[in-house]
């Protein structure tokens, strides 16, 4: 990290002579007791992108594995560890800090016209939790691993052997840095906004963080203390989830997906917070339905917390609770729905740039309508009854997350790839670079939906013959979606040491984030910026702002 | 660029706040949100009270017979006093008044030394029984069903054992800053906001005395 | 009190947020509040004393609990002189408590609604009297031979199924058969 830039950021005026945050402060240390949320946001980035890799290997692994009917590659065992190691990881180390303590970190004073987080020392210890979760994590890893899925159901996980306190350990430290951070922005957000900017004039990027952290400040907690107690049954016997002891195992459920349904919300708001931005900036147009969209982020976070239950529809809950939580599940579907109209009416009559930002985009409203129409069979509770346990589970949170928070920040990478490190990355590459994660993702997963609906049982390692050959495309499609990465990660490093200097500000956009020098200097704006227009209010010509597209 | 306090802003303001009203308003407010996720910590204890108890409630009986109300109240009225004590410190705070901070601060150090002494005693008393919590259960003067009412006691009166404990490295911290004068200058957030948590100890024991030892 | 609620209102309706951070509380609040909550301790335990039947008791007794806690949000943590948006901060966190407890019930209390068998948690104890009554190990609550083999081989549980508890290592005996979930 000790790099310095070959070409230096090209500055906007006023800012010359000025370093920004990359250069301001030289050597290791700076950056490793840094409290500047950019650097903060950058070191974030890169954990969540190394543990990504490592997740991202796994699946490959057992996808590897799935790719013949029998059980040649791998024992049982070390097939469950595999998907665990898979699951785990990428719930708690990659996509739930990915978007909010990444990029969120980076932009959100930034957004707000503010200097820094309202907590930046909180910010810098939200880190480390990280960072101690992690290790916990990784030790159970080391230990040799642990097969209990990545939702550690009780009574296996309260019962049986190996290094599964190290994950629950892990994972409740890493609950902790996601609370922090919560509590962090939801402080930034109300307290530290520029003269001018009113919740109504935010960046509807602030709407999505500011739902996604306090939902990470209701839900996050509940976990905390499931994992407890899971850690205590494990090392105490408590028995509160024992049946033997008159505990209740389907209790554990209740409480785990109390926390878990709306972490799943904190994974995909930033992403609509990102699409938003996104399109309005590669449209030029301004935002189709502001308030809807902002209104819905909050409405969102919400409901998220009223439909855990249709995670256990065959679990062992009552059937009026089932009935219960399928009805309350069809009202998140309103909210997201306006999204993706917004969305697309934005689009509609606008300057439709397809470069890569956009390109990611167009992949994300295509993915997630997807996703998000194949939660509706699994919202109903009678279909739900065949489907759940199946591949087609598997394949529906793929394309919502998957698609929705790794192809949203994929995007939002690219967008703001000058704003962070002021060089520009090759556009050719990065279109090549999204059209194969977009393929190698469709095959991948589609697939998983005909075999799902067949009754293939996921989270297994062998299989019956007759699903052979969707496995085999789906194999064929996450070699695709790998070799997609590993390109993008490929001339995006490329891009960090020897990319040319970037514009000011290449897309044009109006948001204050772009109202300062890229990359910023360390201490975002030399006064605080005062907000007259809206985020979206794309004058009538752009080349006053010295970009137009690349 | 400097990381100097705003100009005509005390010197403790950070350069990242405009104003010392803006810095104490932020603190406050992260710290009642933070005691919004302790709220919730909470919850999955008393979730599991809520439901152990409906369905077993005369094992709820037999144990809580097993539990000392009068020492429960005792603890009950020095976590009160406590409480008082710390809100007058807060206000000793506010009005710049050093000596009667350090005094209120170090009565609420002691009520909670003693709550915890208490409960040392009380949780000698069961272990002398064998009332352990879950597998190390040994005591054989109740029903089967007893190591689940034991459980939800360990578990929930553990848990606010240890947030007393963090309470009491709190308070130390806010007294030795006021014996090095650093509230002084009247930036005294890190005073209200010890005391929010340490009220938020006290209201949780509100809840878990009559929950745990008033069961009749 | 409900002086004390009217001005907060009325402060918070004019002055929009501009909180009181500087309100001193008078020493008088934090005394009367003192008195009213070692009182009301008092209450409780005296009432306890009485054994009331039980829905009630459980009723009085958080009536109470919910009094003092009142007090002390108020006074002691100054929610009742200080900006709107505390308070709802932590009203937002006791609603989103209340939300976990009810639809959680909802499950808990409905189990047996329409199968009766479904409801083996709830009838735990009814089953442990059958049990103890037959002493056939197929009667047993689910789980319950393999953690007290002991009491198992007598067919009864008696004390037998005490020492057995922390005896027999027997959380670590059913985990090998759980599928790969």
């Amino acid at each position: 990290m000790t790099t310095e830039l070959q070409n230096p950021p090209v500055t906007a005026d006023g800012f010359e002579n000025e370093p920004s945050y990359i250069n301001a402060r030289k050597g290791l240390m700076s950056w490793i007791v840094t409290v500047d949320h950019k650097r903060i946001g950058l070191l974030y980035l890169f954990s969540t992108l190394f543990f990504f890799a490592i997740a991202g290997f796994s699946a490959v692994a057992f996808r590897l594995e799935l790719f013949t009917p029998a059980p040649d590659l791998f024992t049982g065992d070390t097939y469950n560890k595999l998907f665990t190691l898979h699951g785990g990881m990428m719930v708690f180390l990659v996509i739930i800090p990915l978007t909010p303590a990444a990029l969120g970190n980076f932009l959100l004073p930034l957004m707000l016209g503010a200097k820094d987080v309202a907590f930046p020392k909180l910010n810098l210890a939200s880190y480390y939790i990280y960072c101690a979760g992690a290790l916990c994590l990784i030790s159970a890893v080391v230990l040799g691993g642990f097969d209990t899925g990545w939702t550690f159901y009780t009574p296996y996980s309260s019962s049986v052997g190996g290094p599964v306190t190290w994950a629950l350990m892990g994972a409740f430290i890493l609950g902790f840095s996601s609370i922090f951070t919560g509590l962090n922005f939801v402080v930034t957000i109300h307290k530290m906004r520029a003269p001018g900017l009113s919740f109504w004039k935010m960046p509807l990027m602030i709407w999505a963080l500011y739902a996604t952290s306090i939902t990470q400040l209701l839900a996050t907690p509940v976990l905390a203390i499931t994992l407890l107690l899971v850690t205590l049954e494990r090392v105490l016997g408590i028995g509160i989830f024992d049946p033997a002891m008159g505990g209740d195992p389907v209790l554990m459920q209740h409480f785990f997906w109390f926390y878990s349904h709306p972490a799943v919300y904190i994974m995909i708001l930033p992403a609509f917070g990102i699409i938003s931005e996104l399109v309005a900036v590669h449209s030029r147009k301004r935002i189709f339905g502001y308030g809807a969209i902002a209104l819905s982020s909050v409405s969102i976070a919400v409901v998220g917390f009223l439909v855990w239950g249709h995670h256990m529809f065959v679990s062992g809950q009552s059937e009026l609770s089932g009935a219960v939580f399928s009805f309350l599940t069809f009202f998140i579907a309103v909210p997201t729905a306006i999204k993706i109209f917004s969305w697309v009416g934005t689009m509609y009559g606008g300057s439709v740039r397809l470069n890569a930002p956009m390109l990611y985009t167009l992949s994300f409203l295509f993915l997630f309508t997807i996703g998000g129409l194949t939660g509706l069979p699994l919202a109903t509770m009678a279909t739900d009854v065949h489907l759940h346990d199946t591949y087609f589970v598997v394949a529906h949170f793929h394309y919502v997350m998957a698609s929705g928070a790794v192809i949203s920040f994929l995007g939002a990478l690219h967008h703001w790839w000058p704003k962070m490190f002021g060089t520009m990355y090759d556009e050719g590459s990065a279109k090549i670079g999204a059209w194969l994660v977009f393929l190698g993702f469709n095959l991948t997963f589609f697939p998983q939906f005909m075999m799902g609906s067949s009754g293939m049982p996921r989270r297994y390692h062998e299989y019956k013959p007759e699903f052979e050959l969707m496995h085999q495309l789906s194999t064929i499609g996450s070699l695709l979606l790998a070799a997609g990465l590993i390109w993008t990660a490929i001339y995006l490093t490329k891009a960090l040491f020897w990319g040319p200097k970037a514009p000011h500000n290449p897309w044009g956009g109006v948001t204050l984030e772009w109202q300062t020098s890229t990359p910023p200097i360390e201490h975002n704006f030399h006064e605080t910026p005062v907000c007259t227009t809206g985020p979206y209010d794309f004058p009538e010509i752009d080349e006053s702002l010295g970009g137009g597209h690349h | 660029m400097g990381t100097h306090a705003p100009a005509g802003q005390p010197e403790w303001v950070q350069h990242y706040m405009h104003s010392a009203e803006q810095q104490h308003d932020a603190a406050k407010f992260g710290m009642w949100l933070f005691i919004a996720q302790e709220l919730l910590f909470f919850s999955g204890l008393f979730m599991a009270y809520i439901v152990f108890r409906t369905f077993y409630p005369e094992t709820w009986l037999e144990g809580a017979d097993q539990l000392n109300k009068w020492l429960g109240g005792l603890n009950t009225l020095v976590l009160i006093f406590s409480s008082f004590t710390m809100a007058v410190g807060v206000r000793c705070a506010q009005l710049r008044d050093i000596p009667g901070l350090k005094r209120n601060i170090a009565i609420t150090i002691a009520c909670a030394f003693i709550f915890l002494v208490v409960k040392y005693f009380e949780y000698t008393h069961k272990f002398h029984l064998g009332i352990f919590p879950g597998k190390y259960y040994a005591y054989e003067g109740a029903t089967g069903l007893m190591p689940i009412f034991f459980a939800i006691y360990y578990s929930i009166t553990g848990l606010h054992a240890i947030h007393i404990i963090a309470g009491i490295v709190a308070l130390f911290w806010v007294y030795w800053r006021a014996v090095k004068g650093q509230y002084d200058t009247g930036n005294y957030i890190s005073v209200e906001n010890v005391g929010i948590y340490w009220h938020l100890v006290d209201l949780i024991w509100i809840f878990l005395f009559p929950l745990l030892y008033l069961v009749k | 009190m409900l002086k004390l609620l009217r001005r907060s209102v009325q402060r918070s309706a004019t002055a929009d947020g501009h909180g009181d951070e500087i309100h001193v509380m008078p020493m008088g609040h934090y005394y009367k509040v003192l008195g009213a909550l070692c009182f009301l301790t008092v209450v409780t335990v005296g009432v306890s004393e009485l054994g009331l039947p039980m829905p009630y008791s459980v009723i009085v007794a958080l009536a109470v609990a919910v009094v003092k806690a009142g007090l002390v949000v108020t006074i002691f943590m100054h929610l009742a002189f200080d900006k709107r948006i505390h308070t709802l901060v932590f009203l937002a966190g006791c609603v989103w408590m209340c939300i976990f407890f009810t639809l959680t019930l909802v499950d808990l209390f409905s189990r047996d609604m329409i199968n009766k068998e479904a409801g083996h948690f709830y009838k735990f104890d009814e089953q442990m009297a059958v049990y103890e009554e037959t002493g056939d190990p197929k009667d047993a609550p689910p789980g319950w031979t393999i953690k007290n083999p002991d009491a198992a081989a007598h067919g009864g549980h008696g004390d037998a199924g005490h020492e057995a508890a922390p005896a027999a290592d027997g959380h670590a005996a059913p985990a090998e058969d759980a599928s790969g979930h």
